[in-house]
């Protein structure tokens, strides 16, 4: 591969690992701070992006079907969550009922969306000013992907702030740390949770809208983007936002590189790496081992 | 007094016995109903009503198809009143959910419980394959009403009512080499069964006429981002695409948004840039071309009765070679029972009737290789273009 090659898999890997980071890193905080594990989240980011390209259209209406986006998978999130709050006692403590009821929350969201939708696959293009592509060293690199990294990179800067900047963050990054503490501090967990939630929701909201014109709306997408959602959280440790971003680079690019250099084992490449990751640490490059 | 009370103490153990006694009869009533007309019988009677089973995905990745091919079946029926020859003709819709563990049930439910004479199956190629010998074995004939893999040929109770993917993508492969005169080309497809098929069938004609596979490159099925795969498209003459659903509508965006589409010109299988997947690729579509036998476009008298009597049932479903292809099937179903007369009910005879088949299908003549069981049909080139804001197929001409 010539220099301009090996440069284009890197982008390319690096712009689809910045929009697994948006999907990821709601699904770790959920994870790492009220050690729930919402299934449903896949499922969001389905209806999320069918939403979006129900909304979408040419000038300004590429942007309010991404926020459109973005509140619907904040709202469901809170309805799951909601849902879960329902009968707390036994969900919130048990990973399987968690397991058992999201799963039946991700059926429930996939099945309204395909009647609504009637199961056919959509997409729509991307906004005039962000089309096309430029060419550089022989190779092009379409313009929207870049504007793709860079809303992720400046969300997640956002929600970095969040995190290490704030009261909320600083309680978010306590509660992951050590539960029974912050509680102990007097700080209620229930409005926190409240609070990942939605933003767990809105992040995979967005991430839908963003990344339609590229990656598309399809049935099979709840399981599919689950699964990246898993691989990502696993390898970098369940809660942390650090390691959900350098998990997420690293699948983007072995993903580009496993495609590029082994086209049939593509996927073997990405899973394989989360084999070899966990076998030298197992609770994931950042993780901490589960108290 | 101490026997009234233990009486009520048994009692939420006695109601839950008596619900689940409720729920077991209406679970047995709903199941009697629901196989409905077994113990009619009068089948076997030449003015009996003769019964189709019908198998279409109603669930599942296929979900989508199965609908818009059922009412596009019944409106063929319902054109011909229901009737042929005077005698009625019932058909019965089960779901094969895309799986093929499904549709077996599902058909032996048809032929043991709905005592059906013929079934239309299926949209899945791998249910097709999985019911393909069961019916053989009972003697029920067999017609699938879209393109399906091989691999019925060796029933002869067994047609399908459509030519084989891999046929029209061999057609197209010659085509590319002789009239549009491309010397290299190089292959994406998914990898599964069908991208395959479409993909060694191009591969052949390309080859044979002249030209030269310059790569073939194989994607996971349900790809995501194409992109690295694109970057290793390289330098040809011509890109073939083996792609549907989903896949199609993402690889043709990517293909274009990557530049490749102004630098090497993109054709593909017909489900590429079929009807239903055209408006969500968007202009990213324009100046595709295609080979398929069949395009919503196509000016025939046949294809024109299928679209008024598609949007005569009032249902907003787009014209593709799903629905033509059930429609279709309709016909060939009630030419067969016509020729088949009062022997209908008989699996022999009637799957010897649907082989001999000749009728006008939307896309043009239709009628069955004597040795496979597929039908023989023209192949159609055709480009996408924009008219008035709208993509459509512009036909270029017949290519087989």
């Amino acid at each position: 591969m010539s220099v301009a090659d090996v440069g284009l898999q890197l982008a390319l890997g690096l712009s689809f690992g910045l929009l697994l980071f948006l999907l990821a890193s709601g699904f770790t905080l959920t994870f790492g701070l009220a050690r729930f594990v919402n299934l449903a989240h896949g499922a969001v980011f389905l209806v999320s992006g069918y939403v979006a390209t129900s909304l979408a259209g040419p000038g300004w209406r590429f942007l309010t079907a991404v926020l459109a986006a973005g509140l619907t998978g904040l709202v469901l999130s809170l309805g799951v969550y909601g849902l879960a709050r329902l009968r707390w006692r036994q969900v919130g403590a048990n990973e399987l009922t968690q397991v058992l009821l999201t799963f039946g929350a991700l059926l429930l969201f996939s099945d309204a969306a395909r009647s609504y939708w009637g199961g056919v696959p959509r997409s729509f293009p991307e906004p005039e000013i962000l089309s096309g592509s430029w060419s550089i060293g022989g190779v092009s690199f379409p313009v929207y992907r870049a504007f793709m990294a860079a809303a992720a990179l400046v969300l997640g800067a956002a929600l970095w702030w969040l995190q290490e900047r704030t009261r909320f963050g600083a309680f978010v990054r306590a509660g992951v740390d050590d539960r029974e503490m912050l509680e102990a501090s007097g700080i209620s967990p229930r409005p926190l949770f409240l609070a990942v939630f939605a933003l767990s929701g809105l992040l995979a909201g967005l991430a839908a809208g963003i990344g339609a014109p590229v990656i598309g709306v399809a049935m099979g997408q709840e399981f599919s983007v689950l699964v990246f959602a898993f691989v990502v959280v696993v390898l970098g440790g369940p809660g942390s936002l650090t390691g959900a971003f350098v998990a997420s680079l690293v699948v983007g690019i072995a993903d580009a590189f496993g495609k590029a250099l082994l086209p049939t084992f593509a996927e073997f490449t990405m899973m394989a790496l989360v084999v070899i990751v966990l076998a030298w640490r197992p609770a994931g490059l950042f993780g901490r081992v589960a108290r | 007094m101490s026997r009234i009370r233990v009486l009520r103490a048994g009692g939420p153990r006695r109601l839950s016995v008596v619900s689940a006694c409720l729920a077991a009869a209406t679970l047995v009533l709903s199941a009697c109903s629901s196989t409905g007309g077994g113990a009619d019988g009068g089948n076997a009677a030449s003015n009996g009503p003769i019964k189709i089973g019908v198998l279409l995905p109603y669930t599942g990745p296929f979900g989508l198809y199965g609908k818009p091919m059922e009412v596009a079946l019944r409106a063929r029926f319902d054109q011909a009143n229901n009737k042929v020859d005077g005698r009625p003709v019932q058909l019965v819709f089960e779901d094969e959910a895309t799986d093929a563990g499904t549709a077996v049930s599902k058909a032996t439910k048809l032929i043991d419980s709905d005592h059906v004479s013929a079934v239309v199956c299926c949209a899945t190629g791998a249910a097709t394959l999985a019911v393909g010998p069961i019916l053989a074995e009972r003697g029920i004939p067999q017609l699938g009403p879209i393109p399906n893999p091989s691999g019925l040929s060796k029933y002869p109770t067994a047609a399908v009512a459509a030519p084989t993917a891999g046929h029209d993508a061999t057609v197209l492969g010659r085509y590319a080499a002789t009239s549009l005169g491309y010397k290299s080309a190089v292959v994406v497809a998914s990898d599964f069964a069908y991208g395959h098929e479409v993909a060694d069938g191009f591969a052949a004609g390309f080859t044979k006429a002249g030209g030269h596979v310059v790569k073939t490159i194989m994607a996971p099925l349900g790809t995501n981002d194409f992109g690295s795969y694109l970057s290793q498209v390289g330098d040809a003459d011509v890109t073939f695409g083996g792609f549907a659903g989903a896949d199609a509508i993402r690889f043709v965006q990517q293909y274009d948004s990557f530049g490749l589409k102004s630098r090497i010109p993109l054709i593909g299988h017909g489900p590429m840039v079929t009807e239903l997947v055209l408006n969500q690729i968007g202009d990213a579509a324009i100046g595709v071309g295609a080979g398929f036998y069949y395009s919503s476009t196509l000016d025939n008298p046949a294809n024109k009765e299928f679209l008024a009597a598609m949007a005569a049932t009032n249902k907003p479903i787009v014209p593709s070679h799903f629905t033509a292809g059930a429609w279709a099937t309709g016909g060939v179903l009630i030419d067969a029972i016509h020729r088949a007369g009062d022997q209908a009910t008989d699996g022999k005879t009637l799957a010897k009737a649907i082989r001999t088949s000749h009728i006008e299908a939307p896309w043009g003549p239709l009628r069955f290789d004597p040795k496979t069981g597929y039908a023989l049909a023209p192949t159609y080139y055709y480009e996408v273009t924009k008219d008035g804001g709208h993509l459509h197929h512009k036909i270029v001409g017949t290519i087989s």
